[in-house]
């Protein structure tokens, strides 16, 4: 039988940016000629998940536990198909729900 | 079902998990039809009224004082035959542009082809149009104006030209708003300048000297404004107008498509 969830060498990189991500066309602009004037300084990239390799048979139970920062929405993410990996790869057969993470105001909403 | 995961190829557009997506386009579709119209008192009745009150000022100013010609088109059929269209690309482009930023709590929570919110709402426009292509056959009418068999290849082509254009541009400006929410400022008075260049309460060919007429038909909505009105003259469409507008059409749909395409994987991180 063929494993349900099979991942291999898995990374995702994420852009650390300086300011935050809802940057503005101004900012993106006298970012661009800065970067022209000092050319060679490249953004920080930021591994948040690197060589992952798992596989889970159909019938398993698996949870994942890691500290704060340890990548676990991550790979949740990448199995959901929500965001893209940056490298390896993953064979998902069968169907994935949805992803739900709770937060205080979500429960308020719903 | 096997799915793979994989770092997102170039340029690999699946026209096939759209169609296997169909049922949920069509609920995001029917959702927002649904929702616009609730809670409110004149429901559907807006879709015709707001056409109408513009069709109502546009005559009394340019047809009594500035008196504009328009041939054998009564004035109140003219710019309405234009507002219908005009309303349409202004509605389906405003709605898809900021479409991906409404839906980013889904985004983030399940895997579709995002390209179905922008489109949804290009749909959510065209239900609106019919509406309004009902009250404007209700005016010919009322106004004796004599609507020639080419209409019935002419009209779709108009809508056609509409409707692809404001998914080209209305997938763009979605993906551009999901990074740079500049362009929810931008975008209405974007659109007001687009109204002005489009032949909506003047025709295009009253205008001298005739290079501006080659320039403004560049935005394909005086393409298809042109073609809509040609049954109601019976005077042939400028054919010059169409193919400057038809090309520049697949222009902006080629570009939003890439575009959205480019930018489509990494929403969910910034949305």
């Amino acid at each position: 039988m063929k494993p349900a969830i099979e991942i291999i060498n898995l990374g995702k990189a994420y852009k650390l940016a300086k300011s935050p991500a809802y940057i503005s066309l101004r900012e993106m602009i006298s970012g661009s000629v800065q970067h022209m004037m000092r050319p060679g300084k490249k953004d920080e990239t930021f591994m948040a998940l690197e060589d992952i390799n798992l596989s889970i048979m159909p019938g398993e139970r698996v949870g994942i536990i890691g500290r704060n920062g340890a990548g676990k929405s991550t790979l949740l993410k990448i199995i959901s198909r929500i965001t893209p990996p940056t490298t390896g790869r993953a064979v998902i057969r069968g169907r994935v729900g949805s992803l739900r993470i709770y937060s205080l105001t979500d429960l308020y909403l719903d | 079902m096997e799915t793979n995961i994989q770092p997102p190829g170039k340029l690999s557009f699946s026209f096939r998990e759209f169609w296997q997506y169909r049922e949920l386009f069509y609920f995001f579709t029917w959702r927002d039809i649904r929702v616009k119209y609730k809670q409110t008192y004149l429901g559907i009745g807006w879709a015709i009224l707001q056409p109408l009150g513009m069709m109502l000022i546009f005559t009394l100013l340019f047809s009594k004082t500035w008196k504009i010609d328009t041939g054998t088109v009564q004035y109140p059929v003219f710019v309405l035959a234009g507002l219908i269209l005009w309303n349409m690309f202004n509605g389906a482009v405003s709605q898809a542009g900021e479409s991906m930023i409404r839906h980013a709590n889904i985004i983030n929570k399940i895997y579709f082809p995002r390209l179905i919110i922008p489109c949804s709402a290009v749909l959510v426009a065209l239900f609106d149009f019919i509406a309004g292509l009902i009250v404007f056959l209700v005016f010919c009418f009322i106004y004796k104006q004599p609507i020639s068999l080419s209409a019935f290849v002419y009209f779709p082509a108009a809508i056609i030209i509409t409707v692809i254009t404001a998914t080209g541009a209305g997938s763009f400006l979605s993906a551009l708003n999901v990074k740079y929410r500049d362009f929810r400022y931008a975008l209405p008075f974007m659109l007001q300048l687009l109204f002005f260049t489009s032949q909506v309460i003047y025709p295009l060919g009253s205008l001298q000297p005739t290079w501006i007429k080659q320039v403004l038909a560049i935005n394909p909505v005086n393409a298809a404004i042109e073609l809509f009105r040609s049954p109601l003259s019976g005077v042939a469409p400028d054919w010059n107008t169409v193919m400057i507008g038809t090309g520049s059409m697949l222009l902006i749909l080629l570009t939003g498509l890439f575009y959205f395409r480019k930018t489509e994987s990494y929403f969910a991180d910034i949305a």
